[in-house]
């Protein structure tokens, strides 16, 4: 459904040397399937969200890389032709539902406005009724503004809009974190029935790994503009390959007892300017061998999950892809 | 254990001015009543707009109270005058959210915990010196700017600004919740380490159940402005009482709970809208905190019994 191979996005600032962000980042997802995209803040997770939709901002490229989506590779299409990509076969929704949404037109308008298909006023008022209801608001609500609605049902409003053109991908970016616990579980378990229920592609970016193993079919974890491990949720929460998914896991304060000391991961993110040679997790990474210095290292494969580190790399059986 | 805090009945209205016209009163706290005792760490829990922040500040007497009673040991500090608490302040610190807005920009870092300590110039350059190595930073940031720091080290910061009167209590608002996962454990582990080498005691402010459920001997849970449950750590985790907590810690585990949303009149238990465990006595009264087993109270009519 979705797939993305070799994508490469460097920022161009004016008079300044470019800065490579993403690299090598490949991963597709089925239709029906949901894929977790985890990563410390700025690791280069929402810069991958707007690649996907060509909304990137002004100074960053698409250096190379294919991104296929339904048959067509978004890299070579025109912006007159992303129009009818965005919306229609993709659909995004945010972190703070409240700046996505008009303050001086009602929900039900909103929604409204985003239908592409061509219909008539009644038609389409019934198609928002039917959204709303899909998504646990009422009716009601169709005439209701946006500071009349708490945060969660903001957030309802904005994915009956991003699902009102029945799109094959989602893209959810942090779609939850500014929301109160009891109703981020809400909103994430509604994503996930209307993902199951209409077999969406769901991108899901978040910087939760927990929350990301629970809703997630599939991991992928991004470190530093690379993803360094990606393969069954449930499988890499329970026994992580690469160093860096360890640490991240090891970070959760659910995993200790109360006051035992976490296991902190010692450093800090890299700067993108200036990366550390070889693997940039190095300077972290407690079971760094001499080649993780100076060489990047492949992709290797375990059984279904791939990963970027060179411990993968002799004893298991390995393929570079 | 010694008696650190105590608040007895305590309100807090906000007066807003309705854009419109008019004035909305904001009841932000509804008869607070809340011991501390030396040497514990009090986690408190709520969804946002609950009051957390709010009886964290009244506590330091940030903001005054509506009515009610606050004691600092056996001080009442309810009413005392500026005067008398800047005095008595260097004991109770705050550290805040967010270690961007808390900071002065315009400040080295040292001069910033330099402010804070109490002393003759080098003793407080000492102090500033010692508390940047016990919070995990290095002596050479003396002389760095807030800009120059990560968020991490901001949040390192503020703490070490914080323990420059060497205060016995601090109130942690949120500390970790604009971190990073790897962050947050570093800052978590720095909590531990402090309480330890200064005999603190913490009140810890988060929406994170797992993160106080780490750090907390007893937990307080808040709802619209009341505590509707208050225990020990393992008491709230394994075995809440109170509707709300129970859909707190759910969430927390990745459960939804159906929650019922009726419309009934605004009397009675403030719960009483969402609680799946409605019976009509609910809107009779407002429930007070009751004991269920030692040191586990819960304001609820049915579970309280």
């Amino acid at each position: 459904m979705l797939n993305v191979k070799n994508l490469k996005v460097s920022f161009y600032h004016q008079g300044k040397i470019p800065v490579n962000i993403l690299s090598e980042v490949e991963f597709d997802i089925q239709s029906g399937e949901s894929l977790a995209l985890v990563g410390e803040s700025g690791c280069g997770k929402t810069l991958t969200a707007l690649s996907i939709v060509k909304l990137l901002p002004r100074h960053a490229r698409i250096d190379r890389g294919e991104i296929n989506l339904l048959g067509d590779n978004l890299v070579n299409l025109a912006e007159k032709d992303m129009l009818n990509i965005r919306g229609k076969k993709i659909g995004m929704i945010f972190q703070e539902p409240s700046s996505y949404l008009n303050p001086v037109y009602s929900i039900g308008n909103q929604i409204a406005e985003a239908i592409r298909a061509p219909l008539t006023k009644k038609e389409k008022k019934e198609k928002v009724f039917q959204a709303l209801t899909e998504v646990g608001l009422k009716p009601m609500h169709y005439w209701q503004f946006p500071h009349q609605l708490s945060g969660g049902m903001q957030q309802r409003s904005l994915i009956a809009m991003a699902l009102i053109n029945q799109p094959a991908l989602l893209i959810a970016d942090e779609p939850t974190t500014s929301l109160d616990v009891t109703t981020a579980i809400q909103i994430m378990t509604l994503i996930q029935t209307l993902q199951e229920k209409h077999r969406l592609a769901l991108l899901l970016i978040t910087h939760d790994i927990a929350l990301a193993c629970h809703f997630g079919d599939r991991l992928a974890v991004m470190y530093a503009g690379q993803i360094v491990e990606i393969g069954p949720a449930k499988k890499i929460f329970s026994s992580p390959l690469h160093p860096y998914t360890e640490n991240l896991i090891g970070c959760l304060p659910e995993k200790y007892q109360p006051k035992q000391t976490i296991s902190a991961i010692p450093g800090s993110v890299p700067d993108f300017r200036r990366l550390p040679s070889g693997c940039s997790y190095h300077p972290r990474c407690r079971y760094r061998l001499p080649v993780c210095t100076c060489s990047q290292p492949p992709v290797f494969r375990r059984d279904d999950i791939k990963v970027r580190c060179f411990r993968y790399g002799k004893t298991l059986g390995t393929e570079k892809s | 254990m010694e008696k650190l805090w105590e608040l007895k009945k305590v309100n807090k209205t906000y007066q807003l001015t309705d854009p419109l016209g008019g004035a909305i009163r904001l009841e932000a706290l509804k008869d607070i009543d809340l011991r501390l005792y030396q040497g514990e760490t009090l986690g408190l829990v709520g969804e946002s707009g609950s009051g957390k922040s709010t009886l964290g500040k009244v506590l330091l007497r940030l903001l005054p109270v509506s009515s009610g009673r606050i004691f600092f040991r056996t001080l009442e500090i309810t009413h005392l005058p500026e005067s008398r608490l800047r005095g008595l302040r260097k004991n109770f610190q705050i550290v805040f959210q967010d270690p961007y807005r808390s900071l002065n920009p315009r400040m080295k870092a040292g001069q910033i915990i330099m402010e804070a300590a109490a002393g003759s110039f080098s003793e407080k350059k000492e102090r500033a010196r010692k508390l940047l190595l016990d919070v995990g930073l290095s002596t050479d940031d003396f002389d760095r700017l807030p800009h120059q720091f990560s968020g991490g080290q901001r949040q390192r910061l503020a703490i070490a600004r914080a323990l420059g009167p060497e205060p016995e209590f601090l109130v942690c608002d949120e500390p970790t919740s604009n971190l990073d996962l790897s962050v947050q454990a570093q800052i978590l582990n720095l909590f531990l380490q402090l309480k330890e080498q200064y005999f603190l005691t913490y009140l810890f402010i988060s929406h994170n159940l797992k993160v106080v459920e780490f750090l907390a001997d007893r937990i307080a849970v808040m709802f619209r402005g009341r505590i509707v449950e208050i225990g020990k750590s393992s008491q709230i985790i394994r075995s809440p009482a109170h509707p709300y907590t129970m859909s707190l810690v759910a969430s927390s585990q990745y459960r939804v709970t159906r929650l019922a949303l009726r419309t009934i009149p605004s009397q009675g238990c403030p719960y009483a809208c969402f609680c799946p465990e409605f019976e009509n006595c609910c809107l009779d009264y407002i429930p007070a905190l009751k004991e269920i087993e030692p040191g586990h109270e819960v304001a609820c009519l049915i579970r309280g019994k």
